[in-house]
């Protein structure tokens, strides 16, 4: 019999208090972690932390620590990482800009693609009057802009 | 840039003294500064002689040319663009006549809108100094030959439309 399986076991023996324990745990763990780290949570991932698991069977309040455990979820790691040198990054800190000033321009774009942070390629126009107010647009700038827009714009692959 | 020789570039393929390149270029438009004026080879082949076309002067003019790869021809080549047409002969101008077709076809396939039409003229004559496309055009060596496709054409009209060379909306002016 696995872990999860296991816990999952004593909650449903345990009656309505257990459950209610279980779910009210599980969703604020789930909404928390999204809010702070940006990131999806299943209740499967939640299961395998202590400290919900301790709030469910246990009259103890929640433990402080499972901020803490979220992060060492897998698969959440580097989300999280990524999340907190994205927040890091927007509000200027001087650390981690002068690691990502270290790297060579490539990597650094590649980097700001992982983080998300670069604008992504918008969807090209549907209509043929889009298209020619992109391009009536595009006429307005220099011929190196153009092409550098076009592809922004999603005109050109 | 459109392909372009030095002074030097076309005394050497040409085989002919500083003197005469001065002599013969004096007229042909140029890019960069007075002191390394850079000739659009399209506007320095109609100055070859006969005997020196036969001799090979143009293939060696085109190894010697140089460009840097982009699409963008430059600023004020449409009478470069023309007097290299009228320059051409019969095989040669059905070569970019044939390109030209190609060219138009990607083009619509690439475009939903009409806007970019109002600039096909100028486009097409421009066509003929993108570096590979004067090459073929020439020689019919297609080695350096941009294919033809949506992206390349839509590509090529965006660099190079201008909206001072509508040359459709100026024939209905005059």
């Amino acid at each position: 019999m696995s872990d999860h399986e296991n816990f999952r076991n004593l909650v449903a023996s345990g009656g309505d208090l257990t459950r209610a324990r279980w779910e009210a745990v599980s969703d604020k763990i789930i909404s928390d972690a999204s809010r702070m780290f940006d990131v999806e949570l299943t209740r499967e991932g939640v299961m395998s932390m202590p400290s919900a698991r301790i709030f469910t069977l246990s009259d103890e309040p929640l433990s402080e620590l499972y901020v803490e455990e979220i992060k060492q979820l897998e698969g959440v790691k580097e989300q999280v990482r990524q999340h907190e040198q994205r927040v890091a990054l927007e509000q200027g800190d001087d650390e981690v800009h002068a690691e990502l000033a270290r790297l060579s321009p490539h990597q650094r774009i590649a980097r700001a693609r992982q983080l998300g942070m670069t604008d992504q390629p918008q969807r090209a126009p549907t209509s043929a009057a889009d298209e020619a107010t992109l391009l009536r647009r595009l006429m307005t700038l220099s011929p190196a802009q153009r092409i550098t827009k076009a592809r922004a714009w999603g005109l050109i692959e | 840039m459109p392909i372009t020789v030095s002074q030097k570039d076309y005394a050497s393929a040409v085989g002919c003294c500083a003197d005469t390149v001065c002599r013969r270029l004096r007229s042909v438009p140029y890019t960069g500064g007075a002191r390394s004026r850079r000739y659009y080879v399209a506007a320095v082949l109609p100055t070859l002689t006969a005997r020196e076309r036969e001799n090979g002067a143009i293939q060696r003019l085109f190894d010697a040319a140089t460009s840097d790869r982009t699409l963008f021809v430059g600023d004020e080549v449409i009478p470069v663009c023309r007097s290299f047409e009228d320059w051409l002969d019969t095989e040669q101008k059905e070569r970019l006549t044939e390109y030209r077709v190609d060219f138009t076809a990607a083009l619509f396939e690439a475009t939903s809108s009409s806007e970019m039409w109002q600039f096909i003229d100028a486009l097409h004559l421009k066509l003929c100094i993108h570096p590979g496309i004067c090459r073929f055009v020439v020689t019919g060596d297609d080695t350096e030959l941009p294919t033809i496709d949506g992206s390349f054409a839509f590509a090529f009209a965006l660099c190079n439309a201008r909206h001072s060379e509508n040359l459709t909306n100026k024939q209905e002016a005059a």
